[in-house]
């Protein structure tokens, strides 16, 4: 699936606007420079690249507002670029990408709060996964897409250089004192922060002179922070990416790396590139943008993106600032120069590494070789191959398997969040009768909903900052301060290294991130089968209808033995579109209405005759996966033929899936 | 130096050894989370990969609690590597680092 660049906006240390960004670049003006915004004197680092002219916020706004402000202003000035107001509301999708789940606000409510200013009334779905989040967000769009879940999708990320963010960063000792200087010297990374916004569309309705041409993702499955230095992990999202795109390798002749400059990640990138790209990526020339925008977290890679695609509009492409000397192991052309270098490069690939392991890789193009109107894939059939469940909602499902199977995945102090969601993905694992060996464990994946980071590990760092000051703050509960912390911490226990993602859409979180890794197996020839599931710590303000603990589910390509149930049909729309969902999902699944034999979740109106099954606890992320496991109950009990599972709707989305019992299983 | 002095000072090394080996062990519980008994912590298993299983995240967080606990400030990448064996070595750390009046 492609889909073309109709509009962009971005806010970076160079100011506002795509404008600012070009001039700043152009003009070869460093965007790191001293913080202002807050105090620094107790830091060895003081510089970041950091958006000018922005009011200090005091400390007990940890950056929710500015976040929102950032953010807006990108996403503005895409929206209008693009011209979207020549849509419907409701067909224009939103995906925010964002790495701090640090706020009183929980994620998904400032992308809500982004949609409602906007006027983005399709789904609105927010993607965590630390540094590689808006580069996700733009691969996620191109699914909505491709599911027709809207028109137009505005896809990016923001994020904000908080006091704590730096403290982290320094106390992990990754930080440089001058300005990066990605593969030369010295080693370590510059901070940054900023918002980028990208509108893509499948068909333009004007000029559009670039196309998004695909996106692959993966899980090293090797450390909370760092990098596997083999590089094996980066590269197999480029080469989902490049298949993804149906493009060789050969058609890449740029890359915008990760390039953070540290003494770990350079390195592994450069491995990766030189696996991919073969021989060619002596000749490849490769930069990094952090070397004038800093890293800007979890906006970085959708801002390198539109940092790429606006010297190419120039014809140039974006060097790498501050080289003085290359390090070992690492790219003969760097592109080091102050200012943007002439070239005619079409076709570019961008990468973004970040916390938990997770990697992704996008491909850009000339809209000009697009096809659009070639065949779309043929679509793979989903089946449901196994369920699990940890937490005190469990006895609803009378499963079989015990959690005590997988209770020794936890050698190590790992969080409620990271046990129980471990214990569930490794419950439906066993459920499914799989056991994954070798290059099974490359293509299957991990996609997880969930709306806050854990509270056990927040309070443990809330307490080493209280004890020892902000400087000396717990390295550990600040690497779990990103939402995708126990997602990553459950990918390398089970060592699913496929693709990885962790998102957010309120109460129906979980069966989003069934919905999206449901697409994912459908439409790609790099994975097998997803474990997807949603999990729920404990809410500040706790509702008694949370469904605690985690709940999972294995969703695969290859039906086993026993009852065999397939995913006929997924849907996801804007929040208030939860009635329109099911008459569209049923036609999605070839399914009469008059088929539907059972209904779990929010009641339908259309089916008002159909047995309905409302469970008591829906409330958080884990609530509506709870529901799907206890539709595949009933199938798998011969109670149910055809059951229509429809999440609670949220501020965020609504979603709704069909699982029918096919012919070809034991039970037949 | 007679035989009761040897004693002495033996006893009080072994007493002092036996006392920072309790504050590593509860720091590797509270601070690391390390979910085992105290007993459980063998002061010559390996503190990294298949003895107690930290990571290098685990060893940033080990040398601000040699800071805050100790006092210590190594620096040295090369002596906090030695020391990072196992808990017997970093009370040797603790040891031949004298904490500063």
């Amino acid at each position: 699936m492609r889909a073309v660049v109709t509009g962009m906006g971005a806010v970076t240390a160079y100011g506002r606007g795509l404008a600012r960004l070009w001039d700043g670049m152009a003009a070869g003006e460093q965007g790191i420079r001293a913080i202002e915004r807050f105090a620094t004197a107790e830091f060895d680092v003081r510089i970041a690249g950091v958006v000018p002219d922005r009011n200090a916020p005091a400390w007990d706004d940890p950056g929710a507002s500015l976040c929102i402000d950032l953010a807006l202003g990108a996403a503005r000035e895409a929206y209008a670029n693009a011209r979207l107001g020549e849509l419907p509301p409701a067909r224009i999708a939103l995906v925010v990408g964002t790495s701090l789940g640090d706020y009183e606000l929980p994620m998904h409510e400032v992308t809500e709060q982004i949609g409602d200013a906007l006027g983005a009334r399709g789904p609105r779905i927010t993607v965590s996964t630390a540094c590689t989040s808006s580069t996700n967000a733009l691969g996620f769009a191109l699914d909505l897409l491709e599911q027709g879940a809207a028109d137009a999708v505005i896809a990016g990320g923001a994020d904000v250089l908080t006091p704590l963010v730096l403290a982290g960063f320094h106390r992990l000792g990754v930080l440089s004192r001058t300005p990066c200087a990605p593969f030369s010297s010295p080693p370590g990374t510059s901070l940054g922060e900023g918002a980028g916004f990208v509108v893509v569309e499948r068909r333009p309705r004007g000029p559009a002179r670039y196309a998004v041409l695909g996106y692959g993702l993966s899980a090293d499955a090797y450390h909370e922070t760092g990098p596997d230095p083999s590089g094996v992990g980066v590269a197999r999202a480029m080469r989902g990416a490049l298949a993804h795109a149906g493009l060789a390798a050969d058609a890449i002749d740029y890359v915008n790396a990760h390039g953070t400059g540290t003494v770990a990640g350079d390195p592994a990138e450069w491995r990766a590139l030189r696996s991919v790209l073969g021989t060619r990526a002596d000749q490849v020339p490769v930069s990094s943008s952090k070397s004038f925008l800093g890293h800007a977290q979890g906006a970085a890679g959708v801002l390198e993106l539109i940092a790429t695609l606006v010297a190419l509009d120039h014809g140039t492409i974006p060097p790498t600032r501050n080289f003085a000397g290359a390090r070992p192991n690492s790219p003969p052309d760097p592109v080091a120069s102050e200012t943007p270098r002439a070239s005619t490069a079409q076709t570019v690939l961008c990468n973004s590494s970040g916390f938990g392991g997770a990697n992704c890789a996008i491909v850009v193009g000339s809209s000009a070789t697009l096809e659009l109107d070639a065949p779309a894939v043929a679509r793979k059939p989903v089946y449901v191959g196994g369920i699990g469940a940890v937490g005190p909602h469990r006895a609803c499902l009378a499963l079989e398997t015990t959690p005590g199977r997988a209770a020794t995945v936890d050698p190590r102090g790992l969080d409620a969040m990271t046990r129980d969601l471990t214990t569930a993905a490794a419950l439906a694992l066993a459920d499914a009768g799989l056991r994954l060996r070798g290059a099974m464990q490359e293509r299957s994946g991990l996609v997880v909903g969930t709306t806050r980071v854990s509270k056990e590990s927040s309070d443990l760092l809330r307490q080493s900052i209280e004890e020892r000051g902000l400087r000396q703050l717990s390295a550990p509960m600040f690497s779990r301060m990103v939402l995708n912390a126990p997602v990553g911490a459950c990918a390398k226990a089970l060592a699913l290294k496929g693709p990885l993602s962790t998102v957010s859409a309120g109460d129906v979180s979980g069966l989003t991130a069934i919905a999206l890794a449901a697409h994912l197996l459908a439409t790609r020839g790099d994975v097998d089968r997803i474990v997807a599931g949603g999990v729920e710590e404990d809410r500040r303000a706790p509702d008694p209808r949370t469904v605690e603990g985690a709940v999972a589910t294995l969703l695969t390509t290859e039906p086993g033995p026993g009852v065999r149930i397939r995913l006929a049909g997924v849907i996801l729309a804007g929040p208030a579109e939860s009635a329109a969902t099911c008459e569209v999902v049923l036609a999605r699944a070839g399914v009469a209405a008059t088929h539907v034999d059972l209904v779990v979740g929010t009641p339908v109106a259309a089916l008002s005759h159909v047995r309905t099954l409302r469970p008591e606890h829906r409330a958080g992320a884990a609530a509506s996966v709870l529901g799907f496991a206890m539709a595949v109950c009933a199938l798998r009990r011969g109670e149910a033929r055809c059951v229509l599972v429809s999440g609670e709707p949220s501020a965020s989305a609504s979603c709704a899936l069909v699982l029918v019992v096919e012919p070809g299983g034991s039970d037949e | 130096m007679n035989e009761t002095t040897d004693l002495a000072e033996m006893t009080r090394r072994v007493a002092q050894r036996e006392e920072l080996l309790g504050r590593l062990r509860k720091i590797l519980i509270e601070h690391l989370q390390l979910r085992r008994e105290v007993d459980e912590l063998d002061p010559d298993a390996p503190l990294f990969g298949s003895g107690f299983g930290l990571d290098s995240l685990d060893a940033v967080e080990l040398v601000v609690c040699l800071e805050t606990e100790f006092g210590l400030r190594v620096n040295d990448p090369t002596v906090l590597r030695q020391s990072f064996r196992s808990l017997n070595t970093m009370i040797d750390l603790v040891i031949s680092h004298p904490v500063p009046a």
